[in-house]
């Protein structure tokens, strides 16, 4: 081979190189960007769970001895909730439920302890939160975890 | 070098740069788009640290509240185990009896709190006691502060306790001096 046939075949298999490359280029090129990289705004809403509500309410007196604490602590030791259904429904009332009477549910340890049933549910409940109450030493348990939850109105 | 091997160096060299050229762009281009796609989304939305701040705030005023009831429930055993008859506070044995006891009650109570007891050091109270006709108060008053960690969760985290386990923001912290009353029956 002379040397001007050589460097035509060599300039001849640089095209060829060049020309694959490019194809593979534009094949890559197109199929990324196909893939469209796609950014979302998520939405995530949390609420406060209001204890101090809770607190405010648990601090209010029932009567001259008795917190409203006192009546639930006193409630579930002896296993009755028939004053502490009225108390509740005329505590939560005036705070909640201007117009209709709201309904509740009182949960001790996360087992329903009292309630008033719901007839109208909100999207959002009124309040739901939880405390822990020490209980007294006689009892023979320690604390309780105490759960308020006002989920809407009465029928 | 003849005219004809100098334009078939350049041509060459050009061809060479060109083909890298167009070798590495699409390549880091693909790599940009790769990446882009796993890129994880945002750790935390807006607002999330201020929530967990004001939600460590409410976790606060629970504990505060414990130690409050803890207080009235310590008082009343108290009353209860020297009896009402024997208390007068203008005794000081009678006000250090008192005293003593409350502590005692008081420190039990602070134990059964979940979450591994609270921490307070009853040397570190000053306790002013007081009596009418009707009610008996005690104010708790001390420095000592109760830390809290600031963690994305429900759970409260003390620093003296088991703070080390949770990832936390940071600390907050708590004064649980206490006013108390209780009627006297």
């Amino acid at each position: 081979m002379n040397k001007k046939a050589f460097l035509e075949s060599y300039a001849d298999l640089l095209g060829w190189v060049v020309l694959i490359i490019g194809i593979i280029m534009w094949l890559i090129i197109i199929t990324f960007t196909n893939l469209q990289v796609k950014s979302s705004i998520k939405e995530k809403v949390e609420y406060l769970n209001n204890e101090e509500i809770l607190i405010s309410i648990l601090k209010s007196e029932v009567n001259s001895k008795e917190t409203y604490s006192d009546l639930i602590v006193n409630s579930y030791i002896n296993k009755k909730d028939d004053v502490l259904k009225t108390y509740t429904q005329e505590t939560l009332d005036p705070v909640f439920g201007k117009l209709k009477s709201v309904c509740w549910r009182i949960y001790i340890n996360d087992e329903l302890f009292s309630k008033e049933d719901c007839g109208d549910i909100l999207s959002e409940p009124f309040l739901d939160s939880s405390v822990i109450l020490p209980l007294p030493k006689y009892f023979h348990e320690d604390t309780i975890t105490l759960r308020i939850e006002v989920p809407g109105f009465v029928r | 070098m003849s005219k004809m091997n100098m334009k078939n160096k350049i041509g060459a060299m050009f061809m060479v740069l060109l083909a890298a050229f167009f070798f590495v762009f699409p390549i880091l281009f693909g790599l940009r788009i790769v990446l882009e796609k796993h890129k994880s989304n945002f750790e935390k939305t807006i607002g999330e640290t201020q929530l967990v701040l004001l939600k460590t705030y409410e976790k606060g005023e629970t504990v505060l509240y414990y130690i409050d009831e803890s207080a009235r429930l310590a008082l009343k055993d108290t009353i209860d185990e020297i009896g009402l008859i024997n208390i007068d506070l203008h005794n000081q044995s009678s006000i250090a009896e008192i005293l003593t006891k409350f502590k005692l009650n008081f420190y039990e109570y602070l134990q059964k709190y979940p979450y591994g007891g609270i921490q307070l050091y009853m040397e570190n109270y000053e306790f002013i006691l007081d009596r009418n006709d009707k009610t008996f108060e005690l104010i708790g008053k001390t420095d000592e502060k109760l830390i809290i960690g600031i963690v994305n969760n429900n759970a409260i985290v003390f620093k003296q306790n088991n703070a080390e386990e949770y990832e936390k923001i940071g600390y907050y912290y708590m004064n649980p001096s206490f006013r108390i009353n209780i009627a006297i029956e």
